[in-house]
């Protein structure tokens, strides 16, 4: 009898650790997908609203895109607010991994082409690292120097570049936030007027107001600018419309080109009052 | 994986290291005694005709600017100089005059106007 005792109690001993172990197994496999997860969605486009976000094309996703900025709003009837003196951007892009794109695109601005690379260094995790760490490369070929009128111009003349550092933080459902320093050479500049090595810190964020509105915004101060240089530092205000199949983004700024030299360093408009050169556009994507 | 990115990214800076500037006046060559088929012209041709051709009537009252009387007349009294250099407002759909082609007019204009 006491031999039975001992052996149930032990039997009972023994189930009771099963189950307990059971209870361990169980508990584990619920903590499993602690994965590390991308925070998504910082910004909606591919640009704030001229300067680049951190979002990259997913992998094999080709964009086609069309921007405008029409003219100086200021002169009114004139030009019919700028509707008459527009720069167009026309342009491909084309995402050759999740992390890494390439595009070209042709600017009314000189004639100019752009040739474009994004690398994401890094992402930001849901409860980990807190930034998306992006490199932007842009390099512009301007076409529109010609030897009749310029006869000592040499192929490198033609050519300009910007690299970018894009570091951005979604802050929360509404709100992103991205700092860029911003490195830009010119391989023909104007002496009296600019830099051929200039310097920016740029930054920009985006406000969501409703599920398919968000405002933006960007401005890039310019570290090394020349005391008399007749260009303004870029601010530029936007809204983004999901519209479902792809992003439109309006904006108003004061530097008219949209090749990121361009933008950054040769904005002729101004925000102050009173004052020449405020130019409405919009960037539209596609993606196939 | 992270290596690779970060060489993807590096190498593309890598290439401005390797470049020479030069100023629009370098490129422009000095030009002394400037005429208006060798240099005035093709300045013209190059910035101003797309839009200020004989006869374009199609985009409203355009100054019509095509031969040596026309391009002559509006930099001697002034036009052209005002609108690319002092007000910008000219050329349109692109970046404004370099000042080494302002001076280059100028200079035209101090020879007598060359043809």
């Amino acid at each position: 009898m006491k031999l039975i005792k001992i052996a149930s109690s032990a039997f009972l001993l023994f189930a009771f650790n099963i189950a307990s172990a059971q209870d361990d197994l169980m508990k584990e496999l619920d903590s499993a997908p602690k994965e590390k997860v991308a925070a998504t969605a910082a910004f909606k486009g591919l640009q704030i609203c001229n300067i680049q976000s951190t979002k990259l094309p997913a992998k094999n996703d080709w964009y086609f895109l069309v921007s405008h900025r029409f003219g100086d709003i200021s002169k009114g009837f004139d030009n019919f607010f700028g509707l008459d003196a527009a720069f167009t951007k026309f342009g491909g892009i084309y995402g050759i991994t999740d992390w890494w794109s390439m595009g070209v695109s042709r600017h009314t601005y000189n004639k100019t082409y752009e040739l474009a690379n994004k690398v994401r260094v890094a992402n930001q995790i849901e409860s980990g690292f807190p930034f998306t760490i992006v490199v932007y490369n842009t390099l512009d070929i301007n076409s529109a120097l010609k030897k009749e009128v310029d006869p000592e111009l040499k192929f490198s003349d033609r050519l300009a570049f910007s690299s970018q550092l894009l570091i951005s933080r979604k802050i929360n459902e509404s709100i992103s936030l991205e700092l860029n320093p911003v490195y830009i050479h010119k391989n023909l500049y104007e002496p009296t007027e600019e830099n051929k090595d200039q310097f920016l810190i740029s930054g920009g964020g985006r406000l969501k107001v409703s599920k398919r509105i968000s405002i933006n915004m960007d401005y890039a101060a310019r570290v090394n600018k020349m005391k008399d240089t007749p260009f303004h530092n870029p601010l530029s205000i936007g809204m983004d419309i999901d519209t479902g199949g792809h992003i439109f983004q309006m904006l108003f700024s004061n530097s008219q080109a949209m090749n990121d030299v361009a933008y950054f360093t040769n904005g002729l408009g101004t925000w102050d009052r009173g004052q020449k050169g405020i130019f409405f556009g919009f960037n539209m994507y596609r993606v196939f | 994986m992270k290596k690779f990115k970060l060489i993807v990214a590096l190498g593309f800076i890598g290439i401005l290291g390797s470049c020479q500037s030069n100023t629009y006046d370098e490129i422009g060559g000095y030009v002394d005694n400037p005429s208006y088929e060798k240099n005035i012209k093709p300045l013209f041709d190059s910035q101003c005709s797309s839009c200020h051709f004989q006869g374009n009537t199609t985009q409203g009252d355009y100054n019509e600017y095509y031969d040596y009387t026309t391009i002559r007349e509006s930099v001697e009294f002034g036009h052209t100089i005002r609108d690319v250099d002092t007000t910008k407002t000219m050329p349109k759909g692109g970046a404004p005059l370099s000042k080494a082609k302002v001076k280059l007019l100028l200079q035209w204009k101090n020879t007598g106007f060359q043809p």
